[in-house]
């Protein structure tokens, strides 16, 4: 899986599920702050990206530390380098 | 309408809405004082009607100015407990939950009601108005459900803001995750025009029509379909947005022409 398929998935999912423009999708963008995504949102987020990406996201608690939709390309990219080297 | 008439319109408008607001602050103000001196819950709901009221006739000594068309108004009536969704486009939605026949309503709301409806802040704390912005979601949740057992209609506004654009926002989950937790019928309150009288960050009066429809509720029978989704309460919150689209939608239709 590419960094760019990863982007698309992740952004796929803010578009469908969460109603977000998709000018917003922008690395930089603050989850909470300009996606408008509330700490409820979030734990639906997680489960909707598992589902994507057909892997769990099982560090939760570094996920509490994203703040950015680049950060979270960043942490899905690396987790999916975990899961291929596992 | 010239901006100066603008101006003078919206001047009475304000004057009229604070002065009936200070008139009626007293009884709101004695509700809250028995409230504390005897703790009883009936006074709860005591606030809870004089919030209706006040929302009722506010919006009825200022119908010169902006007119309100309810449909369906009684909806919510005797399938209490239950949640209230409403679209959020004005200041002016609290008050038209007057508009609808159910008058034990609870909003859950951001904190600007309470700093900015100075007069009324007793009652709405009489009354178990639940504070949503910046608070421990536990406490919340704790709170909200003290308003089921107390058998009220708790009233969410699921966009969480008032509408910049007059387009229908994203919706944020709380709504539908109590509904379905505690089992509780949704009663999708539409809101068509309000944002065009009073539009967000202004206090300027554009005089006209506001419609209110209460759509038919869906009632926890129908639950059950929600609840083979993988995030039920997801499925449960697009089926209800899909209903205020098509809705909004029509309206907006049938206003453009």
């Amino acid at each position: 899986m590419t960094y760019e398929t990863i982007v698309a998935t992740v952004n796929n999912a803010f578009a469908e599920e969460f109603e977000v423009e998709p000018e917003k999708l922008v690395p930089e963008a603050h989850i909470k702050d300009d996606l408008g995504l509330d700490s409820l949102d979030i734990v639906d987020m997680i489960i909707v990206l598992e589902q994507a990406f057909n892997f769990k996201l099982t560090d939760r608690s570094s996920i509490a530390n994203i703040t950015t939709l680049g950060e979270l390309y960043d942490f899905i990219g690396a987790l999916r380098d975990a899961h291929v080297e596992g | 309408m010239s901006k100066v008439k603008e101006k003078l319109v919206s001047l009475i408008f304000f004057t009229l809405l604070l002065t009936w607001s200070f008139l009626l602050a007293p009884i709101g103000w004695l509700l809250y004082l028995l409230h504390k001196l005897t703790g009883a819950r009936i006074i709860r709901s005591w606030a809870r009607f004089a919030g209706w009221v006040y929302g009722r006739s506010s919006l009825t000594l200022l119908r010169p100015f902006i007119r309100v068309i309810s449909v369906n108004p009684g909806e919510a009536v005797g399938k209490t407990p239950c949640v209230i969704t409403a679209n959020h486009q004005s200041i002016l939605d609290l008050y038209l939950l007057g508009f609808q026949d159910m008058k034990q309503v609870c909003p859950i709301t951001k904190s600007w009601p309470f700093r900015l409806l100075v007069p009324l802040t007793p009652v709405m704390r009489t009354a178990g108005y639940v504070e949503a912005e910046g608070r421990d979601l536990d406490q919340i949740t704790r709170e909200c459900r003290e308003r089921i057992e107390e058998r009220a209609a708790l009233v969410f506004y699921p966009e969480g803001h008032r509408s910049r654009t007059g387009e229908l926002g994203m919706f944020h989950v709380g709504a539908f995750r109590l509904a379905l937790d505690e089992n509780l019928p949704i009663v999708p309150m539409v809101i068509k025009n309000s944002g065009a009288r009073i539009r967000p960050g202004t206090f300027l009066i554009h005089p006209g029509v506001v419609e209110i429809e209460m759509l038919p509720a869906i009632m926890p029978s129908e639950y059950e379909r929600f609840r083979k989704a993988p995030i039920p309460h997801r499925a449960l919150l697009k089926h209800v947005r899909a209903m205020y689209e098509e809705k909004l939608s029509a309206y907006n239709a049938a206003h453009a022409r």
